[in-house]
């Protein structure tokens, strides 16, 4: 497989790496970055364990081919606290009992993010909706929608 | 009673900023310099012998480092410690001579990376003769039926058997005598993180597997045994896991493969399941036929039951802890009602399919769907309302049933009350069938504490802990027991926080690392919180003991009259007269020439191994130190021109002995639910000849938050003696009352009965269809 040079920016560091041509971004976070945080669970793109944001999308990284995420920008659950001030999607999440094993939860959270980012105040169907593509095995996700609604800023 | 500190309070899980951060670390994530991957071989033949395995092309192959068989990894078998291990253990980590169902494990390679592992898996080549292949459990027991394993006659590899009073007699003592039968398929446990193994075989002879389990001490013994090591020469290190829910309890051929692939490069492999393997090759709930007999008085007592039930085992466990099911089966069904004469069987039988074992539940969520919707029947027969007549009929605090389970607290009646009163039982049930709306119940009672995995010492079932001081003033608590995501350990720190009298971020737990934990069983069984908390807290009380020691000589007090609460030591009433807890230790540590403060605990069943054993054999005797109870109630709308259905509500009522972490046990009801109605309406595992339709999320539809009925939780919260702290358990008994409060709901909706799950609108439409047909 032919290698090419990529240049992604990752949690506001631009990274340029030679790469094979067929990887995955998950793969590229996994394997080269070692952000382990993003979840490998299906590698189908039907389970939503390793969602990322890229260019203020959320995208399942499985499912994109390195070359497509070239030049472009990418959020992981990594980059989502500020030093050591977490998001306020994590201290909710914490909070509210949103987790279990963990292992759909950083997923969930760059899911919700992506929500919250472009729709500051949605429904509880919308919340629903924007997670509805990661599954949880063990919370029954009403934790989960709770503690993303105290996040959600008041209407009006 | 006393007011706690620190248990009975919401307290977020110990883990949960690693989680939300992504720096919790899973088996997955553990790297290593020079690491190679690992893939599995597998079989696509349900029955076939293996004539000949050719690997030189896969070994030729550039950056191939080791390619492996059965005569690598050996004829001894795995599975879960038992006394039976000889005639029951029947799976070899390769398969030897032949393969029993698609998806066997045939060979395994070690390479630089995934895609040349399976590169290599394509130039292996497998010469097979095939075998007439059984997938029906009653043609399997059938004389002449291809045999899966020679030692299993009539391919019934698991049977139990019992009868206390005299069955017969009750029935004919009975007003009515009642006869069903209903059915259960395959649900497929899909943890998030599929099961991954990292295994390093060190120059030293030494074996580290760092690995998805549920059980760690487990995996250590059977490991060993099957390389032909010592327990000293084996660590097992359970990683953050990504959920269990039964699927990790055992050894899996791929742990063997890592360890031995490892021996032969020198190198540590990783292997982690495809999700395609998740679903087609790891554990599944059984699928179970449930015939039952029932007989009861005019006045709706329950006087005799009769049950006989056949257990899909698939090609293999009958020695690991698929080996538990009928037992289980049993045990459920003798649990929660109170009836003088019972007689039960149930048998485990090879099929060339999938291999069957622990699911969240155990049998439990199979068998309730049977009596539950079985007892709606009856009742609605005899004219007594579904509530009443459980009411009348279950089992109470002290009472000991007639297998001799020993009841101690129980809030079995109040949970079926509460559940009642929450979902509005009296104004709904039976009168909104002209809006297709109904209601349901169901529920029963689980164990608080399995006990199961008798062997030769009572050590196999203990749970131990560890607790050290640091002159510092923090604490270490060392458990063998792991957390699967449920906050085990968050609940055993609260345990150790409070009976030591500190704040919880004073206590550091250590968890689940065979080289570093005392031992414990396993996180299964709903055994966590019951054992490994009363382990926990017996270890904080030894280290208190000796600090209470030191400090009663310096303040001139008397031991009994001290305190341990925020941070501090004092006399009972006079809290000035005191000191800090770190002052203490280190006064302990200072009065014994520097000696560390250590605390040990253990706790086990207080039921004798042979007795225990026999129990396993017969059934009868205490299986357990307590006993839990759940009961949920459903509401559905029907659609009746399409059969769909909608499940509105959920009500669900829990004794737990007291909640030591709210937030915790609500979490486990409303995922027990989840988890259930999957089971009881969403997901089907189907097969064809042995051959998975649908392993992927996108075809095995587990539900998502629209399916989500509204939730109510109830904690029934009656203190157990023999609880840390009053608490029992509430993992696991939370799914069984899902399916039938549904079913129950659906009857009351429309007046259709299906028997069979799951409980699909194609099933509701056809049932509505044939109840016209009949009328007209």
């Amino acid at each position: 497989m032919e290698k090419k040079i990529v240049k992604i920016m990752v949690n506001g560091d631009w990274h340029e790496l030679l790469v094979k041509q067929n990887m995955t971004l998950l793969e590229f976070l996994r394997e080269e970055l070692n952000l382990t945080g993003t979840k490998e669970a299906c590698d189908e793109g039907e389970c939503g364990a390793c969602t990322v944001i890229m260019d203020g999308r959320s995208v399942n990284s499985c499912l994109v081919p390195i070359m497509e995420a070239n030049g472009k920008e990418i959020t992981t659950i990594e980059g989502l606290a500020k030093g050591q001030q977490l998001h306020p999607l994590q201290t909710a999440f914490i909070e509210n009992g949103a987790l279990q094993c963990g292992f759909c939860t950083p997923g969930m959270i760059m899911s919700s993010k992506a929500l919250l980012d472009r729709n500051p105040c949605p429904t509880e169907m919308e919340i629903k909706g924007a997670i509805a593509g990661n599954i949880c095995r063990c919370t029954g996700y009403n934790m989960i929608v709770e503690a993303i609604k105290t996040v959600t800023e008041p209407k009006g | 009673m006393k007011e706690y500190s620190v248990v009975g309070k919401s307290t977020p899980k110990i883990d949960a900023l690693d989680k939300v951060t992504g720096k919790a670390i899973y088996t997955d994530d553990v790297k290593m310099p020079g690491m190679l991957t690992g893939k599995l071989l597998r079989s696509p033949l349900p029955h076939a012998k293996i004539l000949n395995i050719d690997t030189s092309k896969a070994e030729k192959l550039t950056g191939v480092k080791a390619v492996i068989t059965g005569k690598d990894t050996g004829t001894k078998k795995i599975g879960v410690t038992s006394l039976t291990r000889d005639f029951l253990w029947d799976q070899t980590s390769l398969c030897i001579d032949k393969v029993r169902y698609i998806g066997d494990e045939v060979a395994a390679v070690a390479a630089v990376d995934e895609e040349t592992a399976l590169e290599a898996l394509d130039l292996i080549k497998v010469e097979y003769e095939e075998l007439p292949a059984v997938f029906d459990m009653f043609e399997a027991m059938k004389p002449g039926a291809p045999l899966l394993h020679e030692q299993f006659k009539n391919n019934i590899s698991n049977e139990v058997f019992m009868e206390v009073g005299d069955v017969e007699k009750g029935f004919k003592d009975s007003y009515r005598v009642y006869e069903n039968r209903f059915e259960t398929h395959h649900q497929a446990l899909s943890p998030m993180e599929p099961h991954s193994t990292v295994g390093s075989w060190g120059g030293d002879g030494r074996v580290t597997l760092w690995t998805s389990t549920q059980s760690p001490f487990q995996i250590r013994t059977i490991l060993a045994y099957v390389l032909g090591l010592t327990e000293g020469q084996v660590r097992v290190i359970a990683p953050t896991l990504g959920g269990g829910f039964g699927g990790k309890v055992e050894l899996m051929p791929m742990d063997v493969c890592c360890a031995v692939l490892s021996k032969k490069t020198g190198r540590p492999v990783k292997i982690i399941m495809s999700r395609k393997e998740e679903f087609e090759t790891t554990r599944v709930a059984h699928p179970i036929v449930m015939e039952m007999k029932i007989g009861v008085s005019k006045d709706g007592k329950i006087l005799a039951k009769k049950f006989r039930n056949v257990l899909d085992g698939g090609a293999y466990g009958a020695g690991g802890a698929g080996g538990a099911g009928p037992f289980l089966s049993t045990l459920f069904l003798r649990l929660d009602y109170k009836v003088a004469n019972i007689s039960m069987n149930a048998v485990r039988v090879c099929t060339n399919k999938t291999i069957a074992g622990a699911r969240r539940g155990y049998t439990g969520p199979q068998v309730r769907f049977a009596e539950c919707s079985f007892l709606d029947i009856i009742a609605e027969d005899l004219g007594i309302d579904p509530i009443e007549f459980r009411m009348k009929n279950a089992v109470t605090p002290g009472y000991t049933t007639q297998t001799g389970l020993k009841i101690t607290s129980c809030g079995f009646p109040e949970a079926i009350e509460k559940t009642a009163e929450c979902i509005g039982w009296k104004e709904k049930r039976g009168k909104l069938g002209n809006e297709s709306i109904g209601v349901g119940f169901g529920g029963g009672g689980s164990v608080s504490g399995s006990s199961y995995a008798p062997d030769v010492t009572p050590m196999n079932y203990t749970a131990a802990a560890m607790v050290k001081l640091h002159k510092e003033g923090f604490v270490t608590l060392y458990s063998g027991a792991m957390d699967c995501g449920q906050g085990s350990s968050t609940v055993i720190t609260m345990i150790a926080a409070e009976e030591l009298g500190v704040s919880m971020d004073m206590v550091r737990t250590v968890v689940a690392d065979t080289d570093i934990c005392p031992y414990d069983a396993g996180s299964w069984g709903q055994r966590v919180t019951f054992h490994a908390g009363n382990a926990a807290k017996r270890a904080a009380a030894d280290a208190k003991g000796q600090l209470f020691e030191t400090v009663a000589k310096k303040l001139e007090a008397r031991e009994e009259d001290l305190e341990s609460r925020d941070n501090r030591i004092f006399v009972k009433g006079s809290p000035e007269k005191g000191m800090s807890f770190r002052e203490a230790v280190y006064l302990c540590q200072t009065d014994h020439n520097g000696q560390e403060v250590v605390g040990r605990g253990f706790f086990r069943h207080d039921e004798k191994p042979e007795i225990l054993n026999e129990i396993f054999a017969s059934g009868f005797g205490n299986y357990c130190a307590a006993y839990v109870f759940s009961a949920g109630t459903a509401e559905v709308k029907v659609d009746r021109e399409t059969g769909k259905f909608e499940v509105t509500k959920f009500c669900f009522a829990q004794d737990c002995g007291t909640a030591l972490n709210p937030i915790a046990v609500k979490g486990q009801l409303e995922g027990g639910l989840h988890m259930g109605l999957g089971f009881a309406v969403h997901e089907h595992l189907k097969m064809t000849n042995g051959k998975i339709q649908n392993p992927s999320f996108l075809d095995y539809w587990i539900p998502t938050p629209f399916e989500m009925p509204v939730m109510n939780t109830i904690l029934i919260e009656p203190h157990e003696k023999i609880g840390p702290f009053g608490a029992k358990a509430c993992g696991e008994g939370s799914l069984a009352p899902v399916a039938p409060a549904i079913a129950n709901a659906i009857y009351d909706a429309v007046g259709v009965r299906i028997k069979t799950l799951p409980l699909t609108a194609e099933k509701v439409l056809k049932a509505l269809e044939e109840k016209e047909k009949g009328k007209s």
